[in-house]
């Protein structure tokens, strides 16, 4: 061990970012932000929680890269645009997907298909994030995801986990939100929730004797500087040590799953992220995003999606599968989404192009009408016809499945006021009456 | 908390360990190990509250615990 080098590097930075990084490090937190009672969250949203037993979550699948359309959600069969991926039918009569949807054509009973997706970005890192926020990326501040939205406006269910996590990568800001409403990032979903246990030479006895040794010599600091950063901190670090001894943490193991089931996820880390979403969902985590990458497909994008689209298939299958079996379908949220589609004619790489004007996402679970198709494009795919839905659209469907109110107006700190959606509609037709 | 950090400063062959051994009276050690986390020397009150915590436990595992405690409070996660 360098041990020089360590205390060299260690002289750089500021103490505090050290000390977030540790945090970050240690904890596998980056952190614990967002482990504040559901009650006092309630109580600063100015809502009382609604004491709704069963609250919808949210599993919110990304394909980072934007999703060929035609080649997943929209097939034109009979047309130049289609290419090689062939077509098959799904479980609901005059509905079609492409080939590699095998898994999942047999849930479009319980699935809303979203045809008539439209952006207006189309650049990767502008997608990205009007699709998170629903904002358009500007310099003078940062949005919330969805996912800080619903723990800013309900807050969390199960107390003793975090209640927005992101698997891998995904959108990780909190935005002008609270840092502790954003998500706690959870690295590789095989690994769980690293560092949240006890050294092996340390015993719990020791750990509380250090507890309390910590707390006594605080006591000096904390009453000299009641600030909001080192309150948060004092929260975090309480958050931190029940989840440490809670029953709850057993939730991030992946090992607790037959085999069985983790194969029927497929032995990939979305696969594995998907089966851990569904263990954080039933036990009343609120959002969880897990990305599936790789779908930028600008050459051989049929060879690459051979490879690609049935890890989302197969993924995407068995949580339908399994949420419908346990029961918890219906207050489960499943989102598809993507930045933008693919074009549809194919470029001379054999591959597509980003194409924002048209593309397909898709909704499941909760009060979602299943067995849908919701928007049209024309015979090339390149135009939506009927039904046009915009991501603010797509947001306020989301945020309105959950229970939010998207007239809900949150000031920023700078006291700019902002809402869930940007003013997004939710989709006419796609809840249950 | 839970991570390796610790581990290493209090490895065997760490400066700290190195320097805290090397000094032969309690008060020194406790000078060592506070200017070495919170860069200032230990208060009376604090010093006092050590001391009855090293009648407690061994000596090897408390200076783990104080260490500890020390990096885990807000003074050293807030004063820069």
């Amino acid at each position: 061990m360098d041990f020089k080098k360590l205390t060299r590097q260690m002289d750089e930075p500021t103490r505090r970012s050290f000390m977030m990084r540790m945090a970050s490090t240690f904890l596998g937190v980056s952190i614990l932000p967002q482990m504040m009672p559901a009650q006092v969250q309630a109580a600063r949203s100015g809502k009382s929680s609604k004491n709704n037993s069963s609250p919808v979550n949210v599993i919110y699948l990304y394909m980072n890269g934007g999703m060929s359309h035609i080649d997943t959600l929209d097939p034109k069969p009979g047309t130049d645009v289609q290419g090689p991926t062939q077509v098959i039918n799904t479980n609901v009569k005059g509905i079609k997907v492409g080939e590699h949807m095998s898994n999942f054509a047999k849930h479009a009973d319980k699935t809303a298909i979203l045809r008539g997706m439209s952006s207006t970005q189309g650049a990767h890192e502008q997608a990205y994030y009007l699709m998170h926020t629903s904002y358009a990326a500007i310099g003078t501040i940062n949005h919330p995801s969805i996912g800080t939205w619903i723990m800013n406006m309900q807050g969390r269910t199960n107390t003793k986990l975090p209640g927005n996590i992101v698997i891998g990568s995904g959108y990780k800001s909190s935005g002008f939100m609270q840092p502790n409403l954003g998500p706690l990032i959870i690295g590789d979903p095989n690994k769980g929730l690293q560092n949240s246990k006890l050294p092996r030479n340390v015993n719990d006895e020791q750990f509380n004797r250090r507890l309390k040794l910590a707390s006594r010599l605080d006591r000096t600091f904390s009453n000299r500087y009641r600030q909001p950063q080192v309150k948060a901190y004092n929260d975090m670090y309480n958050d931190a040590i029940t989840l440490m001894q809670s029953q709850d943490l057993a939730t991030f193991d992946l090992n607790k799953e037959s085999k069985n089931v983790r194969n029927l996820y497929g032995n990939n880390s979305f696969g594995q992220g998907c089966l851990l979403a569904r263990r954080l969902v039933q036990n009343n985590v609120r959002f969880v995003e897990v990305s599936l990458t790789g779908w930028d497909m600008h050459d051989d994008m049929f060879t690459r999606g051979t490879n690609l689209i049935p890890k989302l298939d197969q993924a995407l299958g068995a949580l339908l599968t399994d949420l419908t079996t346990l029961g918890i379908l219906d207050r489960t949220l499943v989102v598809l989404a993507t930045e933008f589609g693919r074009t549809p004619k194919i470029n001379a790489n054999q591959g597509r192009d980003h194409y924002p004007k048209a593309f397909s996402c898709m909704l499941a679970g909760a009060n979602i009408q299943g067995g849908q198709v919701i928007g049209k494009t024309d015979a090339n795919a390149a135009n939506v016809e009927t039904d046009k839905v915009t991501i603010a659209d797509f947001n306020a469907t989301i945020a309105t499945a959950v229970g939010l109110d998207v007239q809900d107006v949150i000031m920023s700190p700078s006291q700019r006021p902002f809402t869930v959606a940007n003013k997004g509609k939710p989709i006419p037709g796609i809840f249950t009456t | 908390m839970n991570g390796s950090l610790l581990q290493r400063i209090m490895h065997p062959k760490s400066i700290l360990v190195k320097k805290v051994k090397t000094a032969n009276k309690g008060t020194d050690k406790l000078k060592i190990v506070w200017m070495s986390i919170l860069t200032r020397n230990p208060t009376a009150s604090e010093t006092s509250l050590i001391q009855e915590e090293l009648k407690k436990v061994s000596q090897s595992d408390s200076y783990q615990d104080i260490v500890w405690a020390l990096i885990n409070t807000r003074e050293f996660m807030f004063v820069q």
